[in-house]
Protein backbone atom coordinates (compact mmCIF):
# COMPACT_ATOMS: atom_id res chain seq x y z
CA UNK A 1 0.00 0.00 0.00
CA UNK A 2 1.03 3.59 -0.13
CA UNK A 3 2.00 4.14 3.48
CA UNK A 4 5.67 5.02 3.66
CA UNK A 5 7.99 2.71 5.51
CA UNK A 6 9.51 5.19 7.92
CA UNK A 7 6.16 6.22 9.39
CA UNK A 8 5.61 2.76 10.79
CA UNK A 9 9.25 2.35 11.73
CA UNK A 10 9.21 5.47 13.84
CA UNK A 11 5.97 4.44 15.52
CA UNK A 12 7.39 0.98 16.17
CA UNK A 13 10.53 2.50 17.66
CA UNK A 14 8.41 4.72 19.91
CA UNK A 15 6.33 1.77 21.10
CA UNK A 16 9.45 -0.28 21.76
CA UNK A 17 11.17 2.45 23.75
CA UNK A 18 8.03 3.20 25.75
CA UNK A 19 7.77 -0.49 26.59
CA UNK A 20 11.41 -0.58 27.63
CA UNK A 21 11.03 2.50 29.85
CA UNK A 22 7.92 1.05 31.45
CA UNK A 23 9.63 -2.28 32.05
CA UNK A 24 12.55 -0.62 33.79
CA UNK A 25 10.42 1.75 35.83
CA UNK A 26 7.43 -0.06 37.20
CA UNK A 27 7.34 -2.26 40.23
CA UNK A 28 4.26 -4.34 39.71
CA UNK A 29 5.20 -7.64 38.09
CA UNK A 30 2.16 -7.73 35.86
CA UNK A 31 2.66 -4.19 34.61
CA UNK A 32 6.29 -5.01 33.88
CA UNK A 33 5.23 -7.96 31.82
CA UNK A 34 2.63 -5.92 29.95
CA UNK A 35 5.40 -3.49 29.02
CA UNK A 36 7.42 -6.41 27.63
CA UNK A 37 4.41 -7.32 25.51
CA UNK A 38 4.30 -3.71 24.34
CA UNK A 39 7.87 -4.09 23.12
CA UNK A 40 6.80 -7.16 21.17
CA UNK A 41 4.00 -5.16 19.57
CA UNK A 42 6.50 -2.58 18.36
CA UNK A 43 8.67 -5.27 16.82
CA UNK A 44 5.65 -6.89 15.15
CA UNK A 45 4.71 -3.57 13.58
CA UNK A 46 8.27 -3.25 12.32
CA UNK A 47 8.10 -6.64 10.65
CA UNK A 48 4.76 -5.98 8.98
CA UNK A 49 5.96 -2.62 7.68
CA UNK A 50 9.01 -4.21 6.08
CA UNK A 51 6.92 -7.01 4.66
CA UNK A 52 4.66 -4.49 2.95
CA UNK A 53 7.65 -2.49 1.76
CA UNK A 54 9.44 -5.37 0.10
CA UNK A 55 6.30 -7.12 -1.08
CA UNK A 56 6.95 -10.59 0.27
CA UNK A 57 5.44 -12.54 3.11
CA UNK A 58 8.47 -13.23 5.28
CA UNK A 59 7.75 -10.36 7.66
CA UNK A 60 4.17 -11.39 8.18
CA UNK A 61 5.13 -15.00 8.82
CA UNK A 62 7.56 -13.85 11.46
CA UNK A 63 4.90 -11.67 13.02
CA UNK A 64 2.65 -14.70 13.28
CA UNK A 65 5.46 -16.56 15.01
CA UNK A 66 5.98 -13.58 17.33
CA UNK A 67 2.33 -13.75 18.35
CA UNK A 68 2.61 -17.48 18.98
CA UNK A 69 5.73 -17.12 21.09
CA UNK A 70 4.18 -14.21 22.97
CA UNK A 71 1.21 -16.36 23.86
CA UNK A 72 3.45 -19.15 25.20
CA UNK A 73 5.58 -16.63 27.05
CA UNK A 74 2.53 -14.98 28.59
CA UNK A 75 1.29 -18.31 29.89
CA UNK A 76 4.56 -19.33 31.47
CA UNK A 77 5.35 -15.85 32.82
CA UNK A 78 1.95 -15.57 34.44
CA UNK A 79 2.43 -19.00 36.01
CA UNK A 80 5.76 -17.86 37.43
CA UNK A 81 4.23 -14.60 38.65
CA UNK A 82 1.55 -16.57 40.44
CA UNK A 83 4.21 -18.68 42.13
CA UNK A 84 6.10 -15.56 43.20
CA UNK A 85 2.89 -14.11 44.53
CA UNK A 86 2.20 -17.22 46.55
CA UNK A 87 5.62 -16.96 48.07
CA UNK A 88 5.45 -13.36 49.31
CA UNK A 89 1.75 -12.48 48.97
CA UNK A 90 2.56 -9.40 46.91
CA UNK A 91 3.26 -8.49 43.29
CA UNK A 92 5.98 -6.02 44.20
CA UNK A 93 9.26 -6.79 42.48
CA UNK A 94 11.27 -4.86 45.05
CA UNK A 95 10.48 -7.54 47.60
CA UNK A 96 12.93 -9.67 45.66
CA UNK A 97 15.72 -7.15 45.69
CA UNK A 98 17.93 -9.46 47.71
CA UNK A 99 18.87 -10.83 44.32
CA UNK A 100 20.68 -7.61 43.42
CA UNK A 101 24.43 -7.18 43.00
CA UNK A 102 26.41 -6.56 46.19
CA UNK A 103 27.38 -2.95 45.47
CA UNK A 104 23.93 -1.59 44.66
CA UNK A 105 21.81 0.17 47.23
CA UNK A 106 18.42 -1.21 48.07
CA UNK A 107 15.21 0.51 47.06
CA UNK A 108 13.58 1.93 50.14
CA UNK A 109 10.10 3.39 50.30
CA UNK A 110 10.62 6.52 52.34
CA UNK A 111 7.76 8.75 51.27
CA UNK A 112 4.33 7.49 52.15
CA UNK A 113 1.73 7.40 49.43
CA UNK A 114 -0.60 10.42 49.51
CA UNK A 115 -3.99 8.79 50.02
CA UNK A 116 -3.93 5.68 52.15
CA UNK A 117 -6.80 3.30 51.76
CA UNK A 118 -9.25 4.19 54.54
CA UNK A 119 -11.93 1.78 55.50
CA UNK A 120 -15.32 3.37 55.81
CA UNK A 121 -16.68 2.84 59.28
CA UNK A 122 -19.63 0.56 59.49
CA UNK A 123 -22.89 2.58 59.49
CA UNK A 124 -24.64 3.01 62.79
CA UNK A 125 -28.34 2.69 62.35
CA UNK A 126 -30.81 4.28 64.71
CA UNK A 127 -33.24 2.08 66.52
CA UNK A 128 -36.38 1.63 64.45
CA UNK A 129 -39.87 0.85 65.49
CA UNK A 130 -41.61 1.33 68.81
CA UNK A 131 -39.53 1.29 71.88
CA UNK A 132 -40.73 -1.15 74.55
CA UNK A 133 -42.55 0.21 77.64
CA UNK A 134 -40.20 -0.99 80.29
CA UNK A 135 -36.70 0.46 80.49
CA UNK A 136 -33.98 -1.15 78.47
CA UNK A 137 -30.76 -2.26 80.13
CA UNK A 138 -28.07 0.39 80.04
CA UNK A 139 -25.78 0.58 77.04
CA UNK A 140 -28.23 -0.38 74.37
CA UNK A 141 -29.16 3.10 73.19
CA UNK A 142 -28.11 3.90 69.65
CA UNK B 1 27.68 9.52 -3.11
CA UNK B 2 25.01 7.48 -1.43
CA UNK B 3 25.33 8.28 2.23
CA UNK B 4 25.75 5.05 4.12
CA UNK B 5 25.97 6.81 7.48
CA UNK B 6 22.77 8.73 8.20
CA UNK B 7 23.26 12.15 9.69
CA UNK B 8 21.64 12.72 13.06
CA UNK B 9 20.18 16.10 13.70
CA UNK B 10 19.23 17.72 16.96
CA UNK B 11 15.60 18.02 15.93
CA UNK B 12 15.30 14.25 15.92
CA UNK B 13 15.79 14.23 19.65
CA UNK B 14 13.29 16.96 20.39
CA UNK B 15 10.11 14.91 20.23
CA UNK B 16 11.78 12.04 22.08
CA UNK B 17 13.11 14.31 24.81
CA UNK B 18 9.78 16.05 25.38
CA UNK B 19 7.97 12.72 25.35
CA UNK B 20 10.28 11.15 27.89
CA UNK B 21 10.05 14.22 30.11
CA UNK B 22 6.29 13.84 29.98
CA UNK B 23 6.60 10.16 30.88
CA UNK B 24 8.88 11.03 33.76
CA UNK B 25 6.35 13.54 35.08
CA UNK B 26 3.46 11.16 34.58
CA UNK B 27 4.98 8.14 36.29
CA UNK B 28 3.19 7.18 39.50
CA UNK B 29 4.87 8.61 42.53
CA UNK B 30 3.79 9.88 45.92
CA UNK B 31 3.90 13.51 44.76
CA UNK B 32 1.20 13.95 42.12
CA UNK B 33 1.29 17.66 41.50
CA UNK B 34 2.92 17.62 38.07
CA UNK B 35 0.62 15.16 36.34
CA UNK B 36 -1.26 17.83 34.39
CA UNK B 37 1.99 19.30 33.14
CA UNK B 38 3.09 15.82 32.13
CA UNK B 39 -0.13 15.17 30.23
CA UNK B 40 0.14 18.43 28.28
CA UNK B 41 3.80 17.78 27.53
CA UNK B 42 2.93 14.30 26.32
CA UNK B 43 0.29 15.60 23.92
CA UNK B 44 2.76 18.21 22.68
CA UNK B 45 5.35 15.49 22.08
CA UNK B 46 2.92 13.38 20.08
CA UNK B 47 1.86 16.43 18.07
CA UNK B 48 5.46 17.41 17.42
CA UNK B 49 6.37 13.92 16.30
CA UNK B 50 3.37 13.87 13.97
CA UNK B 51 4.33 17.20 12.50
CA UNK B 52 7.91 16.08 11.95
CA UNK B 53 6.64 12.93 10.25
CA UNK B 54 4.45 14.90 7.90
CA UNK B 55 7.50 16.80 6.70
CA UNK B 56 9.19 13.61 5.58
CA UNK B 57 7.26 12.40 2.59
CA UNK B 58 3.93 13.08 0.99
CA UNK B 59 1.29 10.49 1.63
CA UNK B 60 -2.15 10.05 0.09
CA UNK B 61 -4.53 12.04 2.21
CA UNK B 62 -6.90 9.45 3.65
CA UNK B 63 -4.10 7.10 4.56
CA UNK B 64 -2.23 9.88 6.30
CA UNK B 65 -5.28 10.75 8.38
CA UNK B 66 -5.86 7.13 9.29
CA UNK B 67 -2.23 6.60 10.16
CA UNK B 68 -2.07 9.67 12.38
CA UNK B 69 -5.24 8.62 14.20
CA UNK B 70 -4.02 5.11 14.82
CA UNK B 71 -0.50 6.18 15.72
CA UNK B 72 -1.61 8.94 18.07
CA UNK B 73 -4.05 6.67 19.86
CA UNK B 74 -1.46 3.87 20.06
CA UNK B 75 1.08 6.21 21.65
CA UNK B 76 -1.57 7.55 24.00
CA UNK B 77 -2.49 4.02 25.05
CA UNK B 78 1.17 3.09 25.50
CA UNK B 79 1.82 6.07 27.78
CA UNK B 80 -1.35 5.17 29.68
CA UNK B 81 -0.04 1.65 30.14
CA UNK B 82 3.31 2.65 31.55
CA UNK B 83 2.07 5.45 33.80
CA UNK B 84 -1.18 3.96 35.05
CA UNK B 85 -1.09 2.92 38.67
CA UNK B 86 -4.02 0.53 38.38
CA UNK B 87 -2.77 -2.66 36.66
CA UNK B 88 -6.22 -3.63 35.44
CA UNK B 89 -6.53 -0.32 33.63
CA UNK B 90 -3.04 -0.89 32.30
CA UNK B 91 -4.15 -4.19 30.78
CA UNK B 92 -7.10 -2.48 29.10
CA UNK B 93 -4.78 0.24 27.79
CA UNK B 94 -2.60 -2.48 26.33
CA UNK B 95 -5.62 -3.95 24.55
CA UNK B 96 -6.27 -0.47 23.16
CA UNK B 97 -2.70 -0.25 21.87
CA UNK B 98 -3.09 -3.65 20.20
CA UNK B 99 -6.28 -2.47 18.48
CA UNK B 100 -4.55 0.56 17.05
CA UNK B 101 -1.47 -1.34 15.94
CA UNK B 102 -3.75 -3.79 14.15
CA UNK B 103 -5.34 -0.84 12.41
CA UNK B 104 -1.93 0.01 11.01
CA UNK B 105 -1.48 -3.64 10.05
CA UNK B 106 -4.57 -3.26 7.87
CA UNK B 107 -3.11 -0.11 6.32
CA UNK B 108 -0.06 -2.18 5.39
CA UNK B 109 -2.14 -4.81 3.68
CA UNK B 110 -2.14 -7.49 6.38
CA UNK B 111 -5.79 -8.03 7.33
CA UNK B 112 -5.32 -11.63 8.45
CA UNK B 113 -2.57 -10.64 10.85
CA UNK B 114 -4.68 -7.78 12.15
CA UNK B 115 -7.60 -10.06 12.94
CA UNK B 116 -5.34 -12.77 14.35
CA UNK B 117 -3.44 -10.38 16.58
CA UNK B 118 -6.62 -8.86 17.95
CA UNK B 119 -8.07 -12.28 18.69
CA UNK B 120 -4.94 -13.67 20.32
CA UNK B 121 -3.55 -10.60 22.05
CA UNK B 122 -6.51 -8.45 23.02
CA UNK B 123 -8.78 -11.43 23.28
CA UNK B 124 -6.79 -14.10 25.05
CA UNK B 125 -3.58 -12.71 26.51
CA UNK B 126 -5.10 -9.59 28.05
CA UNK B 127 -7.94 -11.64 29.50
CA UNK B 128 -5.40 -13.99 31.07
CA UNK B 129 -3.61 -11.02 32.53
CA UNK B 130 -6.85 -9.75 34.00
CA UNK B 131 -7.55 -13.14 35.53
CA UNK B 132 -4.14 -13.17 37.19
CA UNK B 133 -4.69 -9.64 38.47
CA UNK B 134 -8.00 -10.70 39.89
CA UNK B 135 -6.38 -13.68 41.57
CA UNK B 136 -3.54 -11.77 43.12
CA UNK B 137 -4.52 -8.18 43.76
CA UNK B 138 -7.91 -8.24 45.29
CA UNK B 139 -7.45 -5.18 47.43
CA UNK B 140 -7.05 -2.78 44.53
CA UNK B 141 -3.96 -0.69 44.04
CA UNK B 142 -1.08 -1.84 46.20
CA UNK B 143 1.75 0.32 47.39
CA UNK B 144 3.95 -1.17 44.69
CA UNK B 145 1.86 0.49 41.99
CA UNK B 146 2.30 3.94 43.37
CA UNK B 147 6.04 4.02 43.05
CA UNK B 148 8.69 3.66 40.42
CA UNK B 149 12.31 2.51 40.22
CA UNK B 150 15.06 4.64 38.67
CA UNK B 151 12.82 6.94 36.64
CA UNK B 152 15.49 9.48 35.73
CA UNK B 153 17.90 6.95 34.27
CA UNK B 154 15.17 5.06 32.45
CA UNK B 155 13.65 8.15 30.90
CA UNK B 156 17.04 9.55 29.91
CA UNK B 157 18.06 6.25 28.34
CA UNK B 158 14.69 6.02 26.62
CA UNK B 159 15.01 9.54 25.23
CA UNK B 160 18.50 8.78 23.92
CA UNK B 161 17.42 5.53 22.31
CA UNK B 162 14.26 6.94 20.76
CA UNK B 163 16.03 10.02 19.47
CA UNK B 164 18.74 7.92 17.89
CA UNK B 165 16.26 5.56 16.27
CA UNK B 166 14.19 8.43 14.90
CA UNK B 167 17.33 10.14 13.65
CA UNK B 168 18.60 7.05 11.91
CA UNK B 169 15.26 6.32 10.26
CA UNK B 170 14.81 9.91 9.10
CA UNK B 171 18.39 10.27 7.96
CA UNK B 172 18.03 7.12 5.94
CA UNK B 173 15.01 8.46 4.14
CA UNK B 174 16.35 11.90 3.42
CA UNK B 175 18.45 11.26 0.41
CA UNK B 176 18.95 14.44 -1.51
CA UNK B 177 20.20 12.69 -4.59
CA UNK B 178 16.90 12.86 -6.40
CA UNK B 179 16.13 16.45 -5.48
CA UNK B 180 17.41 17.97 -8.67
CA UNK B 181 15.56 15.49 -10.85
CA UNK B 182 12.35 15.99 -8.91
CA UNK B 183 12.71 19.76 -9.10
CA UNK B 184 13.23 19.57 -12.87
CA UNK B 185 10.13 17.43 -13.26
CA UNK B 186 8.07 19.73 -11.07
CA UNK B 187 8.64 22.79 -13.26
CA UNK B 188 5.85 23.95 -15.52
CA UNK B 189 7.07 22.63 -18.86
CA UNK B 190 10.25 20.66 -18.59
CA UNK B 191 11.96 19.95 -21.86
CA UNK B 192 13.51 16.66 -22.68
CA UNK B 193 16.96 18.24 -22.63
CA UNK B 194 16.49 19.41 -19.06
CA UNK B 195 15.28 16.02 -17.90
CA UNK B 196 18.04 14.27 -19.80
CA UNK B 197 20.75 16.38 -18.22
CA UNK B 198 19.21 16.03 -14.76
CA UNK B 199 19.13 12.26 -15.24
CA UNK B 200 22.75 12.26 -16.33
CA UNK B 201 23.75 14.20 -13.23
CA UNK B 202 21.80 11.88 -10.92
CA UNK B 203 24.08 10.60 -8.22
CA UNK B 204 22.05 7.61 -7.10
CA UNK B 205 23.06 3.98 -6.59
CA UNK B 206 23.50 2.07 -9.80
CA UNK B 207 20.41 -0.15 -9.90
CA UNK B 208 17.66 2.46 -9.56
CA UNK B 209 19.51 4.85 -11.83
CA UNK B 210 19.78 2.14 -14.47
CA UNK B 211 16.08 1.46 -14.28
CA UNK B 212 15.19 5.12 -14.54
CA UNK B 213 17.43 5.58 -17.56
CA UNK B 214 15.87 2.55 -19.17
CA UNK B 215 12.41 3.91 -18.56
CA UNK B 216 13.42 7.28 -19.94
CA UNK B 217 14.83 5.73 -23.08
CA UNK B 218 11.64 3.72 -23.59
CA UNK B 219 9.56 6.83 -23.22
CA UNK B 220 11.71 8.79 -25.64
CA UNK B 221 11.56 6.08 -28.24
CA UNK B 222 7.79 5.83 -28.04
CA UNK B 223 7.08 9.56 -27.89
CA UNK B 224 5.95 11.48 -30.96
CA UNK B 225 9.13 12.97 -32.30
CA UNK B 226 9.88 16.49 -33.32
CA UNK B 227 8.21 18.74 -30.79
CA UNK B 228 10.74 18.17 -28.06
CA UNK B 229 8.25 17.72 -25.24
CA UNK B 230 6.44 14.72 -23.91
CA UNK B 231 2.71 14.28 -23.33
CA UNK B 232 1.48 15.10 -19.86
CA UNK B 233 0.43 11.56 -19.04
CA UNK B 234 3.89 10.25 -19.79
CA UNK B 235 5.44 12.97 -17.67
CA UNK B 236 3.16 12.18 -14.75
CA UNK B 237 3.95 8.51 -15.05
CA UNK B 238 7.65 9.28 -15.12
CA UNK B 239 7.27 11.48 -12.08
CA UNK B 240 5.63 8.61 -10.23
CA UNK B 241 8.44 6.32 -11.29
CA UNK B 242 10.99 8.80 -9.97
CA UNK B 243 9.11 9.00 -6.65
CA UNK B 244 9.07 5.22 -6.44
CA UNK B 245 12.78 5.02 -7.21
CA UNK B 246 13.47 7.66 -4.58
CA UNK B 247 11.56 5.72 -1.98
CA UNK B 248 13.35 2.50 -2.72
CA UNK B 249 16.75 4.00 -3.44
CA UNK B 250 18.23 3.10 -0.09
CA UNK B 251 16.85 -0.42 -0.07
CA UNK B 252 19.39 -3.08 0.42
CA UNK B 253 18.72 -5.63 -2.24
CA UNK B 254 19.39 -9.24 -1.32
CA UNK B 255 22.46 -10.64 -3.05
CA UNK B 256 21.75 -12.47 -6.25
CA UNK B 257 23.05 -15.78 -5.02
CA UNK B 258 20.89 -16.02 -1.91
CA UNK B 259 17.74 -18.05 -2.10
CA UNK B 260 14.85 -16.34 -0.35
CA UNK B 261 12.50 -19.13 -1.12
CA UNK B 262 13.43 -22.70 -2.01
CA UNK B 263 10.60 -22.63 -4.48
CA UNK B 264 12.10 -19.63 -6.21
CA UNK B 265 10.67 -16.27 -7.08
CA UNK B 266 8.68 -13.75 -5.10
CA UNK B 267 6.40 -15.51 -2.69
CA UNK B 268 3.65 -12.94 -2.47
CA UNK B 269 1.89 -13.62 -5.70
CA UNK B 270 2.41 -17.32 -6.02
CA UNK B 271 -0.88 -18.52 -4.63
CA UNK B 272 -3.07 -16.09 -6.48
CA UNK B 273 -2.43 -13.18 -8.74
CA UNK B 274 -4.17 -10.73 -6.48
CA UNK B 275 -2.28 -7.92 -4.90
CA UNK B 276 -2.41 -7.28 -1.21
CA UNK B 277 -4.63 -7.19 0.75
CA UNK B 278 -7.08 -9.39 -1.12
CA UNK B 279 -4.51 -12.12 -1.68
CA UNK B 280 -3.07 -11.85 1.79
CA UNK B 281 -4.49 -15.03 3.27
CA UNK B 282 -3.62 -17.10 0.22
CA UNK B 283 -0.09 -15.75 0.03
CA UNK B 284 0.46 -16.12 3.75
CA UNK B 285 -0.82 -19.67 3.71
CA UNK B 286 1.37 -20.51 0.80
CA UNK B 287 4.45 -19.06 2.47
CA UNK B 288 3.69 -20.74 5.79
CA UNK B 289 3.21 -24.18 4.40
CA UNK B 290 5.97 -24.16 1.81
CA UNK B 291 8.85 -22.08 3.10
CA UNK B 292 8.12 -22.12 6.79
CA UNK B 293 6.65 -25.55 7.33
CA UNK B 294 9.25 -26.47 9.92
CA UNK B 295 8.62 -23.23 11.78
CA UNK B 296 4.89 -23.91 11.88
CA UNK B 297 5.40 -27.39 13.24
CA UNK B 298 7.82 -26.13 15.83
CA UNK B 299 5.44 -23.38 16.85
CA UNK B 300 2.81 -26.01 17.51
CA UNK B 301 5.27 -28.03 19.55
CA UNK B 302 6.25 -24.88 21.43
CA UNK B 303 2.65 -24.21 22.32
CA UNK B 304 2.25 -27.76 23.60
CA UNK B 305 5.41 -27.56 25.68
CA UNK B 306 4.41 -24.17 27.07
CA UNK B 307 1.01 -25.48 28.11
CA UNK B 308 2.53 -28.47 29.86
CA UNK B 309 5.13 -26.23 31.48
CA UNK B 310 2.52 -23.79 32.75
CA UNK B 311 0.48 -26.53 34.33
CA UNK B 312 3.59 -28.11 35.80
CA UNK B 313 4.71 -24.83 37.36
CA UNK B 314 1.45 -23.91 38.96
CA UNK B 315 0.29 -27.32 40.02
CA UNK B 316 0.34 -27.71 43.74
CA UNK B 317 0.68 -31.31 44.71
CA UNK B 318 -0.88 -32.25 48.03
CA UNK B 319 2.27 -33.79 49.42
CA UNK B 320 4.50 -30.75 48.97
CA UNK B 321 5.18 -28.93 52.23
CA UNK B 322 4.19 -25.25 52.19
Amino acid sequence: MNLPLEYSLILAAALFVLGAVGFLTRRNLITMFLCAELMLQGVALNFVAFSAHYGHMHGQVFTLLIVTVAACEAGIALALILMLYRSRKSLDVSLWQDLRDPGIEPTLDIEPLPSPVTEEPAPRLPVAGRLPDRALPRGDHA
Amino acid sequence: MASTAPSLQLTDFSAAAIGMLAVYLLLPKPDTRLRLVGSILGLCAIGLAGWQLSQLTDVPRIEAILFYCFAGLALFGAVQLITQSNPARGAVSFAFVVLNVCGIFILHGAPFLAAGTIIIYAGAIVVTFLFVIMLSQQRGISSADGRFREPMLSCAAGAMLLGTLIGVIRGHEENHQFDELVATLETAAPTTQQIQSALARLDAPAAPKEKLMQRWQNMLSQAPSGDGSLPISELLQFRKDVAQARRHASDIAPPESSILSPFGGAVVNRASDQRLPAGNVAALGYALFSDYLLAVEMAGTLLLVATIGTIAIVHRSGRRAR
